[in-house]
């Protein structure tokens, strides 16, 4: 049951970032529940759990889109393994960590795998432009992990109960 | 914060250093097996099993428009606003039911007066998925091979071209939009007859490539398919020129253009199952 929740995490951030991101996105610009899934389990359940979860949140948006299958689940992957890094080895806390962690993964994430489609020659990098739509993605991803870290690390943690965002984060 | 000790921080880059070794199998696979590939067809799968999840994320997220509604009428008393609730809930229902009935025969209308315009032989379609990642441009229709779309049929909605099948299941296909990366289409302007290639981008802008540097551009040009290479008929409207930029240094000018169909909201499309090649392009002269 222990190892399920992590999967089912990925599988229910699969059904909502099909079934709900593109109807929410704004002027084009969504949220990346997928890697946001990935990012929480590796800042809640260390840098392994956070890049395997990644890996695998990421063969899934492979496969659900048209790109090369494989891009997506190396720099997901390396986003949970950063996420889960970042998390154990910073003496910080408190309630924005979780958020500030979230925030630069997620463009990590968005923008190596936009660099690593030019490096495979799926089409150029004009920096401005795409980086902006990266940095707003990841904002906006930040501000869907308000909500969705504390259920999501209270979910991961179910063994231990938590109540406050301070202690979850 | 947790501290962890030097061999599992030595075994988690081991891990590491073995899924990215997965990630580079899987990309070389992709890029070394044929159309009908093991890793397309489980795409083709997986696509298949969550299209109808796109679908109900559209009836779900309804609501919350509703909510929006709801939060903006949190000022009227809660007595008032039943009341009215319950006196107008009849009215309100059929309504919507009307003025979306009228909207939706107003957009078949004016898609199927532009097909039957141009004499194209097409099957209408309802988008019932759009893309799932800040990076796709490719959208899901309601139909596939058995309504006779295949892979490479062009996709218009009544303002004009908005891309072309890329993959085809039984009741679904994925169009992929003009404005996507790895599109292109062979296009001039409308007034000087330049030809040149309209590109899709990782923005989601459109780019109209390899036009002549003696050619005289200007926003506002029309930009429609030429019919080079017989993948798209010509004449058909894809948008126009939003911007022109020429440095002394550039072979070609950056010429972008905004595409003429609305393609973040697109509802209903065609598809051209028949298409002929060799339209007569009217050039604007009518």
């Amino acid at each position: 049951m222990k190892r399920m929740i992590p999967a089912l995490t990925v599988f229910v951030g699969l059904v909502l970032q099909v079934g709900i991101v593109p109807h929410v996105a704004v002027a084009g610009i969504q949220p990346n529940i997928l890697v946001l899934g990935a990012v929480t389990i590796g800042m809640v359940k260390g840098p392994r759990a956070g890049m395997v979860s990644g890996f695998a949140a990421g063969l899934l948006s492979d496969l659900l889109g048209t790109g090369p299958v494989g891009a997506a689940a190396l720099v997901f992957c390396a986003a949970g393994f950063l996420a889960g890094s970042i998390k154990e080895n910073t003496f910080a806390d408190g309630w924005s960590v979780p958020l500030v962690v979230a925030f630069f993964t997620t463009l990590t994430a968005e923008a190596g795998y936009m660099i690593l489609l030019a490096i495979v020659g799926e089409g150029g990098v004009t920096f401005g432009g795409v980086f902006m739509k990266a940095a707003l993605a990841s904002l906006y991803t930040c501000a869907v992990a308000v909500i969705a870290y504390p259920l999501v690390a209270r979910f991961l943690r179910w063994e231990r109960p938590m109540t406050t965002f301070r202690r979850l984060a | 914060m947790r501290v962890s000790s030097r061999d599992s921080r030595g075994s988690d880059g081991l891990f590491l250093a073995a899924l990215v070794i997965c990630s580079l199998l899987l990309l070389t696979a992709y890029y070394r097996e044929g159309v009908d590939g093991p890793i397309r067809a489980v795409r083709s799968g997986v696509q298949t099993v969550l299209a109808p999840v796109g679908q109900a994320g559209y009836v779900l997220t309804s609501p919350m428009r509703g909510v929006i509604a709801w939060a903006r009428d949190l000022g009227v008393s809660r007595a008032d606003l039943e009341a009215l609730r319950q006196q107008n809930e009849e009215m309100r229902r059929r309504l919507a039911g009307l003025e979306e009935a009228r909207l939706e025969n107003e957009r078949l209308r004016e898609l199927a007066g532009f097909v039957a315009e141009r004499e194209l032989d097409a099957v209408g379609a309802e988008v019932i998925g759009r893309p799932a990642s800040l990076w796709e441009g490719v959208i899901t229709i309601d139909r596939g091979t058995e309504e006779g779309v295949s892979v490479g049929m062009p996709v218009l909605a009544a303002e004009g071209l908005i891309g072309q099948v890329v993959s085809a299941g039984p009741y679904s296909s994925s169009v992929r939009l003009i404005t996507d990366r790895r599109s292109g289409v062979a296009a001039l302007l409308q007034a000087t007859r330049a030809e040149g290639i309209v590109r899709g981008s990782l923005e989601g802008d459109l780019w109209l490539d390899y036009v002549s540097r003696e050619t005289t551009v200007s926003p506002g040009d029309a930009v429609v398919t030429s019919g080079m290479g017989g993948v798209y008929p010509s004449g058909l409207l894809i948008g126009e020129v939003a911007d022109v930029q020429l440095d002394s240094a550039d072979l070609f000018p950056r010429i972008r253009v905004r595409p003429s169909a609305q393609l973040a909201g697109l509802e209903e499309v065609a598809v051209l199952t028949g298409a002929r090649t060799g339209l007569v392009d009217t050039g604007g002269a009518e």
